[in-house]
């Protein structure tokens, strides 16, 4: 079920009220129920997986407590985290690797068969798994208490509103939130509309807009000039931003409606000035799982700078692999990698010894203003690899680009579109740069006229800009 | 402030949001020179109209044309049109304006298909066949243009129709040359499509259409535009024209192979000016033409 579909507005119409009607035990019933009818609205036969990752996790927490016996917890969370990881690797990497194993032996003079198994990928599956083994996790390393309910268990990882395309929410945020019944508060209601709102713009005029010029550039890059590729680039930047934080924002909007309070995803994420600043800001609840989980058991910064070099490489390769089995995706988390590498070098070796003293404010705003854009270049560069078919079109766009000829306004092909999403752009970066400057949740908090005021003309501006079509989120391929 | 009294200030807020942003850009559609709008709103009364798809667009020049000819033309063509919406605007503009003594239609839009009818939405005040159509078509957005009275100007078209405020859209045409490594990278097998066989109910529609033209004294010329010679594949083609010939009496004015220049071609599937002026002087060569030319400058 897609947020932005006519069957998520009557579902969600419906079990809001219910949802409040309720209360105790039955409420939560009516959650688990109703999360797995979306769930299941896209393919019933994986409610079964879900429920085994459930069942499976839940116990393995409950055996993870043994005070005295600390090999039984080891292997109570190697069993919840192996096979995790198998259940995700083999939906997800299977066909990667049979592809891959095919492709060599063809690549040998062996027959390799082109019948092989074609595997279904689960909706949401990186995300739900990777919220239960944090829970795993989180009660071996003693962080959390293993809960002892089921239902609350079962909920907390099929949420409705996050399952699918996170945000990816901590055991220690969320389930202390389902034992207390969460009351009906207009405070809560109101921000959550505020938020859906706000989902829906980045969602419906941004991203899906965006989609229209993008689509059609790397469907056949061979058909489009250099300036026209460069624009497809960009304005991916922005859809995929626009979509996968709009996705959060809707979910995190719905979540407080009920009563649950999420943490931010996403914060501005193409105004950091720098790469780690940008992973501080994009995805921020999957970046601080490869943190959390990943960079600081690895050693993080503590071993020395070559070790720290390598965990950021590491984490960052498999935070592209997370995404999908394809070169594409570990080119994009490798450059990504190499750049926090090279930021680290860089203020290793040079910002430390010189220390910058700016004549003016002119001149540290005109540094950042650069930074900005240079972080952004180095994003879109990454993005090219996250978006082509394949490594071929990636690096055909990149040299394209880079060729520095070609770049001839009147070969750019539909103009409307992009002239509406550059506008579009425009009224985003726009938007997000004012919020730096002026705290437009207070504001908006303090004067609730000024809130209706703003939702409402999101709203018209929705109706008048916004791409209908039940087009789908990105990150649901995931 | 309740909740209640929140949740109905944004509802009230938005529809008059809504309605003050409408009124203002139905002013500006309706006074937009954009084609369709000129077609609702002022007298245009030309003695010849092009409609077609957006080989229509990049094939029939109307400047160019009137120049050489010395007559009015107007060109109602738009990306994507079908059969079925030319059928209704056609009509409309009839029931507006004097009947046209020739009607050029390109033959790449008999198909009988909708989808750049939402385009249109902005017009369903001005257009009973178009309301239908949508209604009976996209029901979603019909209704959705209850709510949002903005909604009708949510589309490609209506920021052309800004575009064409104060301009021209006549002048509208492809003015830049297919790309050489997109050129060698064509497959021919992709785009036969557009000369495949039409729909049986494409082809109803369009014979009605030339019946009631024909009794209307007005002259139907199909004309079938420069097909880049990669996707020539003259059996296809003389089978579509004969479709058309067998049913509707027409002979269609093949210019598939008119153009063999690639530097006339702004894409595959589309000529650019250059195509066009060459369209336009083989169009003025032919005898109906030519006999209305000699006629009007006889008057």
């Amino acid at each position: 079920m897609l947020f932005n579909s006519i069957d998520f507005i009557i579902f969600i119409l419906s079990f809001i009220p219910l949802y409040f009607l309720t209360k105790g035990k039955t409420r939560l019933w009516l959650s688990l129920g109703s999360s797995y009818l979306f769930y299941g609205w896209w393919d019933y036969r994986f409610l079964l997986l879900i429920s085994v990752l459930t069942l499976l996790n839940f116990y393995c927490g409950l055996n993870i407590t043994g005070k005295t016996n600390p090999k039984r917890n080891y292997i109570f969370l190697s069993i919840s985290v192996i096979s995790s990881l198998l259940i995700l690797g083999f939906f997800k990497y299977y066909n990667f690797f049979t592809d891959n194993f095919i492709s060599m032996l063809n690549l040998l003079g062996f027959d390799g068969s082109s019948n092989a198994l074609r595997i279904i990928l689960p909706v949401g599956i990186s995300f739900y798994t990777f919220q239960t083994m944090s829970y795993t996790l989180d009660v071996y390393n003693k962080k959390i208490e293993p809960e002892k309910s089921l239902l609350n268990f079962a909920i907390f990882v099929a949420f409705f509103p996050q399952l699918v395309a996170g945000p990816i929410v901590r055991a220690s945020c969320f389930i202390p939130q389902l034992k207390t019944d969460r009351a009906f508060n207009s405070e809560d209601i109101v921000n959550g509309i505020r938020l859906i709102i706000w989902g829906f713009f980045l969602k419906v005029v941004i991203a899906d807009s965006l989609s229209m010029v993008v689509d059609i550039r790397f469907e056949n890059p061979a058909c489009h000039n250099a300036l026209s590729m460069l624009i497809g680039v960009i304005f991916y930047a922005f859809q995929i931003y626009g979509d996968f934080a709009g996705y959060s924002l809707i979910a995190i909007g719905v979540a407080r409606i009920l009563g649950f309070k999420f943490p931010v995803n996403f914060d501005r994420p193409y105004f950091a000035s720098n790469f780690s600043e940008f992973w501080q800001r994009w995805h921020i609840s999957l970046s601080s799982w490869f943190r959390d989980y990943l960079y600081i058991p690895l050693g993080g910064n503590r071993s020395g700078e070559l070790k720290m070099y390598r965990n950021l490489l590491i984490t960052m390769l498999l935070g592209g692999l997370w995404h999908g089995a394809s070169w594409n995706f570990i080119i994009w988390g490798g450059i990504h990698g190499m750049a926090l590498m090279i930021q680290r070098v860089w203020h290793d070796f040079f910002a430390k010894k010189k220390q910058l003293s700016p004549s003016s404010v002119i001149s540290i705003n005109a540094l950042k203003l650069l930074k900005i854009i240079f972080t952004f270049s180095i994003v879109c560069l990454a993005w090219v690899f996250f978006r082509s078919s394949n490594l071929n079109d990636s690096l055909y766009v990149i040299e394209k680009i880079f060729q520095f000829e070609d770049y001839n306004v009147s070969g750019v092909t539909q103009k409307f579109h992009v002239i509406k999403g550059a506008m579009l752009i425009c009224i985003l970066v726009f938007i997000e740069g004012m919020s730096f400057r002026i705290n437009t949740t207070n504001l908006i908090n303090e004067h609730a006229y000024l809130t209706m005021l703003w939702s409402a003309g999101l709203l018209v501006f929705i109706a008048l800009f916004g791409t209908f079509g039940n087009n789908s989120f990105i990150y649901f391929q995931f | 402030m309740t909740l209640a009294k929140k949740l109905i200030t944004l509802i009230f807020t938005f529809f008059l949001i809504d309605l003050l942003i409408s009124i203002s850009l139905s002013e500006l559609s309706n006074s937009s020179k954009i084609r369709f709008s000129r077609l609702y709103n002022e007298e245009i009364n030309a003695d010849i109209v092009f409609v077609g798809d957006s080989r229509g667009i990049n094939s029939f020049y109307s400047p160019y044309f009137d120049d050489l000819t010395g007559l009015n033309s107007i060109n109602l063509s738009y990306n994507g049109l079908t059969i079925p919406i030319v059928n209704a605007l056609l009509d409309d503009y009839l029931e507006r304006n004097k009947a046209p003594k020739i009607i050029f239609i390109e033959t790449t839009c008999l198909k009988d298909t909708y989808n750049v009818l939402p385009n249109f939405k902005q017009y369903m005040a001005h257009s009973l066949s178009i309301k239908n159509m949508l209604k009976e078509h996209y029901p979603n957005i019909f209704y959705a243009s209850f709510i949002s009275k903005s909604y009708i100007f949510n589309s490609e078209y209506f920021l052309r129709t800004l575009y064409y405020l104060k301009k021209n859209d006549q002048k509208w045409i492809n003015r830049y040359t297919i790309r050489k490594d997109y050129y060698d990278s064509i497959k021919p097998e992709n785009n036969l499509k557009m000369v495949e066989k039409i729909d049986d109910s494409a082809m109803i529609i369009f014979k009605i259409m030339v019946t009631e033209y024909r009794k209307k004294g007005i002259v139907v010329i199909p004309v079938l535009a420069p097909i880049l010679d990669k996707y020539r594949n003259e059996t296809v083609i003389d089978n579509y024209i004969s479709d058309i010939n067998t049913n509707t009496k027409l002979d269609v004015v093949d210019l598939s192979d008119a153009v063999n220049d690639i530097s006339m071609f702004a894409d595959a599937v589309h000529t650019n000016e250059k195509g066009a002026h060459l369209i336009a002087s083989k169009l003025y060569n032919l005898p109906e033409l030519k006999n209305l030319t000699i006629t009007s400058s006889g008057q």
